[in-house]
């Protein structure tokens, strides 16, 4: 579970995330949506302990990321919305060292990574140098390496861009069962029609405040998601 | 030539942003106030040396006219060991190469643009040195207007030689690497093998080139491999128009040259570097689990030596550390007793000196770039990941350090207290240099960067780590003509100066891990 609790995160005099608070519940999919400059991946890295925030709290499963980030790390999983990965290594050897990372035994990576690598079709390019790798195979490498340790809570920041329409379908199946098996997933993405189909709930941002948070269906009501964010969105100009 | 004004602008304005600062918005005023300060702090520190040459030229040849070519020789050897090996870095797999080839610009205009901003960094470092030499020349012979407008050229010029043995390099490396599988392997290696040539010019150039110059002549060798320095001594001393005019044709025809190099296959070389010639599958996926602290250490070293940039740059240290125990080996042969004693304190100031000089740690965060930021999303302690630095900076160093100390030993074996001594003194001065560069780097993070020589080279604290560490690396020196009309003997000296040493370590690991810790969790 997600319980995010008046975050306000401040960059000089702006106000990038202003006194949001809202819970995710176990096995649940929300959506983050919102604007550029909205505050959607200033809310994803304070949640995955990377900033610091000027007020609130942010618990995963009841740990607090501030008073203990390593406890609350080891159940999460951050994808940012660019994967920048370490060229060098071979797709393999990042997924050891991300293992390595989550001190998981040998056999439950290898279960994990074959699992995942062949679902999404990069598995025999794993002994390949990352540097080798095409953008959607980087994003690939980039979500078996968020799912081997099967974290309780997953992060992600756009997380589709990219991925081929096969990888594409396969990854969202991967979100249900994790949802199915009680993990929580957060995420911020542009593409409402596929958030419409995935998600249970869905968070709106505008201008680093949270001005819609409900199940999906009590959001979009009888119009799409993308009618009801427009109309949000236009307010702002009215 | 306007794109090539303004893309000269964008990257001198990248060079001084996030240098000294963790923020980008931080004023470009206060960075260059920075840079403007720690530039007079060097100069100040190297004119007092080249002041000290010249008073020694004035009492053995009577004229301090010698010192423009010791002094510029110095300059061109400096500027060579600190930007040549980055001039590769400004032409060939930029991150902006991609953008900046489909934009209507000329390639010409991209190549002068980033030739341009290399050149100024070369300018920076060759100031440092030409500047006191100047000055310190001007105070012991005769001033005219003419011999000061030719130093001003001269300096304005002078970094052509180093910008042509930088582009040439590149050039070099990159159209030999580019056809290859392995490229970076490549690229290490050739700029190693450049990096041992230029040693070995250095050491031969030792007793010829340095001894002329200290003298007053200019040696033959500086007329034939840098006539640019030939041409200006002669130019400023004799106040001769002609032979100022040799120097500046000499210093255009080399920078066109320089240009000229780089624009050969361009295009080619960079697409080739970006392209990876893949191999049929080698090897099969294996599954290995290693505590996180040994697994960070390894992607430290797989970082160090997948970064042509970063390896030059971290592995001069230790290669110095044995060039200076051959020489100090040469030096000792038959000493004993009291003059033995001192080589073991010019010991103690040289390799620390060198090793200081760039600690891995010091970049080592920079150097991740972005992908910082996902290993503060990790479940990683920041101990481990600083101790994961520090360790790797002390494996690659140990190991030189321990065959200097072998070296020295079999040539001359100092006492075994002593020898115990400088081995522990080595120790804690490797881990207190790293964990001060860590320190900086925490402080001064520059994880945005188009090329790796902005974060190996351009970041604030490799500069104020070296420029610290090298006054902590004179601490022996000193302490030994201070301590030593006191106490009479070296074993009690060491103990002291390794307590100092200890001291100083314990307050920067203090630091290390509260100021540290807070820094590290700053960086956003």
């Amino acid at each position: 579970m997600l319980k995010i609790e008046h975050l306000t995160k401040k960059y000089g005099d702006k106000i990038a995330v202003d006194d949001l608070s809202l819970t995710v519940e176990d096995g649940k999919i929300c959506a983050f949506i919102g604007h550029n400059g909205a505050g959607k991946t200033t809310t994803l890295k304070a949640i995955a302990g990377i900033i610091n925030f000027d007020n609130g709290k942010i618990s995963i499963n009841d740990i607090d990321i501030q008073s203990d980030p390593l406890k609350a790390k080891l159940q999460m999983a951050y994808l940012p919305d660019n994967p920048d990965l370490y060229e060098h290594l071979k797709g393999i050897e990042y997924l050891n060292f991300i293992a390595d990372v989550f001190n998981l035994s040998v056999e439950e990576r290898k279960k994990n990574i074959e699992e995942y690598a062949k679902r999404l079709e990069i598995y025999k390019d794993l002994i390949d140098p990352i540097s080798s790798y095409s953008h959607g195979m980087k994003q690939k490498l980039a979500l078996v390496s968020a799912l081997i340790h099967k974290p309780k809570l997953l992060l992600l920041d756009e997380p589709f861009v990219g991925l081929d329409p096969i990888s594409s379908h396969q990854f969202k199946m991967i979100l249900q069962e994790l949802a199915d098996s009680g993990a929580t997933i957060f995420y911020s993405t542009h593409v409402l029609d596929v958030a419409e189909k995935i998600c249970s709930d869905v968070a709106i941002i505008k201008q680093g405040k949270l001005i819609v948070y409900d199940t999906m269906e009590k959001v979009k009501g009888m119009s799409s998601l993308e009618d009801i964010f427009l109309e949000l969105e236009n307010e702002k100009h009215d | 030539m306007k794109n090539t004004i303004n893309l000269a602008k964008i990257y001198f304005k990248e060079m001084l942003t996030n240098s000294f600062s963790r923020s980008s918005k931080r004023s470009g005023a206060k960075n260059a106030l920075t840079f403007a300060l720690l530039f007079i702090f060097i100069a100040v520190c190297l004119g007092y040396m080249i002041y000290n040459f010249a008073v020694l030229q004035v009492s053995v040849s009577g004229s301090a006219k010698g010192i423009i070519v010791l002094g510029l020789l110095i300059a061109t050897i400096m500027v060579i060991m600190m930007t040549a090996f980055d001039t590769q870095g400004y032409f060939y797999q930029s991150k902006d190469y991609e953008l900046l080839q489909s934009l209507p610009i000329k390639t010409t205009s991209i190549i002068t643009a980033k030739y341009i901003s290399s050149y100024i960094m070369s300018f920076i470092y060759n100031s440092m040195i030409a500047i006191p030499t100047f000055v310190i020349y001007f105070c012991f012979e005769q001033i005219s207007a003419l011999s000061i407008i030719f130093a001003i050229i001269g300096l304005i010029l002078l970094p052509a030689f180093t910008q042509l043995i930088g582009s040439l390099l590149a050039w070099i490396v990159n159209i030999i690497s580019s056809k290859m599988k392995n490229k970076n392997i490549i690229r290490s290696v050739i700029s190693i093998l450049f990096l041992i040539l230029v040693y070995v010019f250095i050491y031969s150039a030792d007793t010829t080139a340095f001894v002329d110059a200290f003298i007053g002549q200019v040696p033959i060798a500086i007329k034939i491999v840098l006539p640019q320095i030939y041409f200006l001594h002669n130019a400023i001393t004799s106040s001769s128009i002609l032979w100022m005019l040799a120097f500046v044709l000499t210093s255009l025809a080399f920078t066109s040259i320089s240009i000229l190099v780089v624009s050969i296959s361009y295009k080619k070389i960079n697409s080739d570097l970006n392209t990876n010639i893949k191999s049929k599958k080698k090897g099969k996926i294996y599954y290995k689990k290693s505590k996180p602290i040994s697994t960070l250490i390894k992607k430290e070293a797989k970082t160090f030596f997948s970064s042509p940039i970063y390896l030059i740059n971290g592995i001069i240290g230790p290669v110095l550390v044995i060039i200076m125990a051959v020489v100090l080996a040469n030096g000792m042969n038959g000493l004993a007793g009291e003059s033995l004693n001192i080589f073991a304190v010019i010991s103690m100031t040289l390799f620390t000196l060198v090793l200081g000089i760039v600690p891995t740690t010091a970049v080592s965060i920079s150097i991740e770039g972005s992908k910082f930021y996902s290993l503060k999303s990790f479940p990683i302690r920041y101990e481990s990941i600083i101790f994961s630095k520090i360790g790797f900076n002390f494996i690659l160093s140990f190991p030189f350090l321990l065959i200097a100390q072998i070296i020295l030993w079999v040539v001359n074996p100092f006492e075994i207290g002593i020898c115990i001594l400088l081995f522990f003194y080595y120790i804690i001065s490797l881990i207190l240099y790293a964990s001060f560069g860590m320190l900086m780097n925490l402080k001064m993070p520059r994880l945005k960067w188009s090329s790796e020589t902005q974060a190996v080279k351009q970041g604030g604290s490799m500069i104020t780590t070296m420029i610290v560490n090298m006054i902590v690396s004179f601490l022996p020196l000193i302490m030994y003509f201070i301590l030593m009309s006191y106490i009479k003997s070296i074993v009690l000296y060491m103990c002291i100066m390794f307590v100092i040493n200890f001291a100083l370590l314990i307050v920067v690991l203090t630091l290390l891990f509260t100021l540290g810790k807070k820094l590290y969790n700053k960086i956003q």
